[in-house]
């Protein structure tokens, strides 16, 4: 348990720098959810899986698709302009 | 300000809370320390004098309802916030449904593939939600959990490229009633307890023998509703983003 623990410690940690050393925004948006799962892995091997099926699910799919409508927005309106 | 400056507020406070965490980390128990006392009291009053074979939902359903009903509150504050917020201002119109797809905004081409898993994946993962809501205090999950599921679950039909089916299954008006329903439900269940009881959220149901499916008093009832109220808000905060997006446009 220990080395699984480790091991996605430092997987969390990869995850969190590619977050924010992606410049293009809908790729961090992608990213961003792949880390919502990895980090929802984490809480569920640190023994409370209810905080990881929502960790999951907000982060993993709500957060990123609400960035994905606002941008789709945000470049409707610069491409009107 | 200039930038200098921000850079020199911003590495001060970044020294200050790595100290701070430093010294946080090194006085913290280790992860398989001993179990907290807190943690022993909390899981034998939750089975032993509620009945609840999970002690999170026992927590956030029956000994600490107060703070679960702050949660709801503040859920319920973001998506009537959205609705003001995003509304149709006078600026804007409502877009030709017609060149919808054609001409003004083509529609995104959605592969088969995608299309179809996540059309297949939708009505399963619906009755996935309803089963962690209803059964959040025998297992794990809760209400919170189980509507966010059933959230997404709508969210999966848009993604496959069908917001008008996402829009006739969930309109604005369902969604706001189920959102109404669910946080009305613990307001009352909760003004009913403090009447019978004296307590706020006192549980005033039977409580059964633990591990039933009808036990724990209050506690299933309350994960429902707030089951309904989370489904409910997070899907309406993502339907104003989409109607922004999809059905309004700015006047010329």
């Amino acid at each position: 348990m220990r080395t699984l623990l480790v091991i996605n410690l430092l997987v969390v940690v990869i995850a969190a720098t590619a977050v924010v050393f992606t410049r293009n925004t809908t790729y961090q948006a992608i990213i961003l959810s792949l880390y919502g799962f990895i980090l929802a892995a984490l809480f569920l091997i640190l023994h409370s899986p209810d905080v990881a099926m929502a960790q999951g699910v907000v982060n993993g799919i709500i957060i990123p698709l609400i960035i994905l409508l606002s941008l789709a927005k945000v470049r409707e309106r610069e491409e009107i302009k | 300000m200039s930038m200098s400056i921000r850079k020199f507020i911003a590495a001060i406070s970044a020294i200050i809370l790595g100290v701070l965490l430093a010294i946080g980390m090194f006085y913290m128990p280790a992860a398989d320390d001993e179990i907290a006392a807190y943690g022993l009291l909390l899981a034998d009053l939750s089975v032993d004098e509620r009945n609840s074979m999970n002690t999170v939902s026992g927590v956030l359903f029956d000994l600490r309802a107060l703070d679960t009903l702050g949660e709801l509150i503040a859920l319920f504050t973001v998506s009537a916030g959205m609705n003001i917020i995003l509304r149709k201002v006078s600026k804007e119109k409502f877009r030709d449904k017609r060149l919808l797809s054609r001409k003004s905004r083509p529609a995104v081409k959605v592969s088969d593939t995608i299309r179809s898993l996540c059309l297949a994946l939708a009505a399963p993962m619906a009755m996935y939600g309803l089963y962690i809501c209803v059964r959040g205090h025998l297992t794990i999950g809760g209400g919170f959990q189980g509507g966010v599921i059933i959230a997404s679950a709508l969210i999966l039909i848009y993604l496959a490229g069908f917001f008008n089916v996402q829009e006739k299954i969930a309109h604005n008006v369902i969604l706001n009633l189920t959102e109404s329903i669910g946080m009305g439900g613990v307001l009352i269940a909760g003004l009913v307890g403090l009447f019978l009881t004296g307590s706020l959220f006192g549980n005033i149901l039977p409580l059964g023998s633990p591990g039933d499916f009808f036990s724990g008093g209050m506690i299933p009832i309350l994960s429902v509703l707030v089951g309904f109220e989370a489904a409910a808000a997070l899907a309406l905060i993502v339907s104003h983003l989409q109607s922004q997006l999809l059905e309004l446009e700015e006047k010329p």
